[in-house]
């Protein structure tokens, strides 16, 4: 069925268009303005923008962590006003109300991926694929120290990416739940793993190395070690200048931009981080703005969790350990009249505002980290407006804003920039080639909203959402559900290490290594999977 | 008794071919007012057309072993816990302390018997032992105080417990719900909790049978809730106390049962009579015959299918060990569901 939008404000950073105009589609990409056929099917958007569908890079969707959360927090769900930990199904209906045709989960451990899948594979309308986490496994630090270490991790981790059907690697505070287990609760770049002796340093490169010699495009995610500590920011500086130019993304950077002035000795460090982020063109980042209200936290950064345990709210918590990183759940309420959270919000905001390159930051809450990602449309809404930033600062505790240089700042997003930080660059980041734009042969993912004088209730229900040129919600109704796929990179491999990954689990935890595989026949089959190529 | 031998399907204990089977099932369910879906010992593909199927009806979902889990996650809820895996335990523990008479399945799979793999030191481990029992939770309470250094009057065998498990690296306490009571579980945290100020502990909470932990990770998913979940105008609502399925065939309240058993646990647990639908392997054996008995392969046996794996402790795919053209769970609820009258 050829598919026709008229009238809308096309915004397509990746092929510089910004203007009045239509998009033609059919079957299920964008095809060219046909000569001679008339549409089988058009929709007017006079007065509204039109862009690809969005791409979230970083929000905890799926895995045993958010499950766990749902099953620790039945209460905070009675009222319906709690987002933190969504069913399967409302995730995929809340994230394409919003406009969003992809999102990425960020942290499913290779031994948990089974779960995770099957999760997946429950949220409808949208894409999804999962990033598998490596950096905490006694396996890896074996490889670390043997002779032909680097080819073998190489190995390890695009077996990692096959068993998990994974897009691309995370590493979460690489060495702290390795440490914590021996009973360390502190761990920071240059901290060594008992017994093994390497640091958090030597385990990044290790890994960027792996992911380099792998060819899979998305870079190394680096959730970095010392998250939400005061002065933190000198390990996320550590941390970029330890990447000496090599491709590094780095995880909700809003949590590591803490420095130490003021009288409680906790201030935002944004400007000197979104200065380091703007001089060093191999970084990217994902902010994870605090928005205010309950959330839960859901880590595999067990060390952060462990110390974290006793600020739940409510008073409960979950600390899983596992082989590899394990993870955390602690429940948490980000206050307006909290001087830390205050300087939190104002930090993340600062990050999108002064880093200048909007291909190279992201838009995330960390979900539900920072806040639920229902929150976004009220962020996209503050990115867009500084009279309405004003207005929010004024409800703040005026002593943590003046922590913060977030009232100086006088931008303001344009719509081009909202397009390329969720479309255009996120796609480019992830090695999607038909995803995040509006050429000829893109999917037909499509997001059209409708200006009003309330942004965030024009984010929050898209006026019409296409996904693979199929109208999935109109005016923030969804249609009747359909699934889209589960992307994956699929590295070549020698296949010796599968050997020694046999001998090591069988012996060690009594468990054989295969069975950790992610089984596609029980999770929606080859359709359900989409391979992304690998740099050759 | 009856016994489902091998037959697609069996009405009042006569053999009945599938579709029938199907078309009986459904006006069963159909007709009732309070329909209850329980048992659900399957595979995850099982549980989410559970879901499906209650969703549509209205029914109570229900596990034959949720009473086991809802104390660990009791336990959780009212005070957070810390807890390991049995792959982990066994890769790294230094000392294991086993409360009450766990199965021996995965005690065998931590080899207590030989060090911790990944121990620096490589020495021993030391396996405590503490009796389950009435007195269990007070005697928790006196470890506690030992623990924490406090001045209490204890029994000796406490007070050297509670030295030896100072003296761990990495313990790990290990428990079946089953066999405790909630408070006895919620000491047992607070114990690991308290002796975490120092060193390492975890909790090891082992899991029941019948893929208990496996079906609440897939309800969890599904709904955001474990088992004990009713579906009103299409919505999920979690009471674990009025939604428990024994409890409402008892008092009468549900007027009809569909038992889901495709991992051969055994028939319902109740003798009180109720309209009954059975999903269960052939060979399973009923006091009565159910009105509509249909033949489900076994995941893991006869099909693939996802199960809680209990060393470790993830939902893992099951790749059958002898597989037999048998359907399976989900076959027949998405078929029973499909034959439900328009609505």
């Amino acid at each position: 069925m050829l598919t026709r939008i008229t009238g809308g404000r096309v915004i397509d950073p990746a092929h510089g268009r910004d203007g009045v105009g239509d998009v033609w589609f059919e079957d299920g990409r964008i095809v060219p303005p046909p000569t001679g056929r008339a549409a089988d099917a058009s929709y007017d958007a006079q007065g509204a923008i039109v862009l690809a569908g969005g791409i979230d890079i970083h929000s905890h969707i799926a895995g045993s962590n958010l499950n766990t959360a749902r099953l620790l927090l039945p209460d905070l769900r009675r009222d319906g006003s709690f987002d933190g930990a969504p069913a399967s199904f409302e995730i995929g209906r809340l994230y394409a109300q919003m406009g969003f045709s992809l999102v990425v989960e960020p942290a499913i451990s290779p031994t948990v991926a089974m779960q995770a899948q099957l999760e997946l594979a429950a949220i409808p309308f949208i894409d999804r694929a999962i990033l598998a986490v490596v950096g905490n496994e006694d396996f890896l630090f074996h490889l670390m120290r043997a002779d032909d270490g680097a080819n073998a991790i190489a190995d390890y981790v695009a077996r990692a990416l096959a068993g998990s059907r994974a897009l691309g690697v995370k590493c979460i505070n690489p060495g702290a739940a390795a440490a914590l287990k021996a009973n360390a609760r502190a761990f920071g770049l240059d901290d060594v793993v008992p017994r093994w002796g390497f640091s958090s340093r030597a385990i990044i490169h290790a890994l960027q190395q792996a992911v380099a010699t792998t060819g899979v495009v998305h870079p190394l995610h680096l959730h970095c070690s010392n998250l939400g500590l005061p002065g933190n920011v000198e390990t996320a500086l550590a941390t970029i200048e330890a990447a000496e130019g090599r491709p590094l993304h780095l995880a909700h950077l809003q949590f590591y931009a803490y420095g130490t002035e003021g009288p409680r000795k906790f201030s935002s460090a944004a400007p000197r981080l979104a200065e380091a982020v703007n001089r060093e063109k191999n970084i990217t980042v994902d902010v994870g703005q605090v928005m205010f209200g309950q959330t839960v936290t859901v880590s595999c950064d067990v060390l952060r969790q462990f110390n974290g345990r006793h600020s739940a709210h409510p008073r409960t918590w979950s600390i899983a350990e596992d082989i590899g990183n394990g993870g955390g759940v602690v429940p948490f309420r980000y206050r307006r009249t909290s001087f830390a959270n205050a300087v939190q919000f104002a930090a993340g905001l600062e990050l999108f505002l002064l880093i200048d390159d909007p291909t190279r930051v992201f838009f995330t809450t960390d979900h539900p980290n920072g806040a639920p990602f229902t929150t976004y449309p009220d962020l996209f809404a503050l990115l867009m407006d500084r009279e309405l930033r004003a207005q929010w600062l004024a409800t703040l505790p005026q002593e943590a804003v003046a922590m913060t240089t977030l009232p100086a700042i006088a931008r303001e997003y344009t719509w081009p920039e909202i397009a390329m930080m969720t479309r255009t660059a996120p796609a480019r980041l992830l090695g999607l080639v038909d995803r995040g734009h509006l050429a000829p042969g893109a999917r037909a993912d499509i997001a059209v909203y409708r200006p009003q004088a309330d942004r965030a209730a024009m984010f929050r229900h898209a006026a019409l959402v296409f996904k693979d040129g199929v109208l999935v919600a109109r005016d923030g109704e969804v249609t009747t559900p359909r699934f889209g796929r589960v992307l994956h990179s699929s590295p070549g491999f020698d296949r010796a290490i599968d050997t020694r990954l046999a001998g090591f689990f069988e012996d060690t935890y009594g468990v054989p290594h295969r069975a950790f595989d992610v089984a596609a026949e029980l999770v929606g089959g080859t359709e359900h999977f989409e391979v992304v190529p690998c740099r050759s | 008794m009856f016994e489902l031998v091998d037959a697609e399907a069996a009405l009042d204990g006569r053999p009945a071919p599938l579709p029938q089977g199907i078309a009986a099932a459904a006006a069963l369910l159909a007709g009732a007012a309070a329909p209850v879906i329980a048992g659900l010992r399957t595979d995850a593909a099982g549980a989410v057309a559970a879901v499906a199927l209650a969703r549509r009806l209205g029914a109570v979902l229900d596990h034959a072993e949720s009473e086991a889990v809802l104390r660990d996650l009791d336990a959780m809820r009212i005070g957070g816990w810390i807890v390991t895996t049995p792959a982990q335990a066994r890769a790294f523990a230094d000392l294991v302390l086993i409360v009450g008479d766990p199965a021996p399945d995965v005690l065998a799979a931590l080899a207590l018997e030989r060090p911790p793999m990944l121990d620096a030191e490589q020495r021993p481990r030391r396996v405590l032992r503490l009796a389950a029992g009435e007195t269990l939770a007070v005697r928790l309470g006196l470890l506690r105080a030992l623990a924490k250094r406090r001045e209490v009057a204890a029994p000796h065998d406490l007070v050297t417990l509670a030295e030896a498990l100072a003296g761990a690296r990495y313990g790990v306490v290990v428990w079946s719900a089953a066999q405790l009571s909630s408070l006895a579980i919620e000491m047992l945290c607070g114990l690991i909790e308290d002796l975490s100020a120092a060193t390492r502990y975890a909790g090891l909470p082992l899991p029941a049978p019948g893929n208990a932990a496996g079906v609440a990770q897939a309800l969890g998913w599904e709904t955001g809730f474990p088992f004990r979940i009713a579906f009103r105008d299409g919505m999920p609502r979690h009471d674990p106390v009025h939604y428990e399925a024994t409890r409402m065939v008892a008092s009468g309240e549900a007027d009809a049962v569909l038992w889901l058993d495709a991992l051969g646990g055994g028939p319902p647990p109740w003798r009180k009579q109720v309209r009954l639908v059975a999903l269960a392997p052939p060979g399973t054996r009923f006091a009565d015959p159910p009105e509509v008995a249909l033949a489900v392969g076994r995941p893991g046996i006869d099909h693939a299918g996802a199960l809680f794996h209990p060393v470790a402790a993830a939902v893992l795919a099951a790749l059958p060990t002898a597989p037999l053209p048998r359907p399976t769970a989900a076959d027949l609820l998405g078929r029973i569901q499909a034959a439900l009258p328009a609505c």
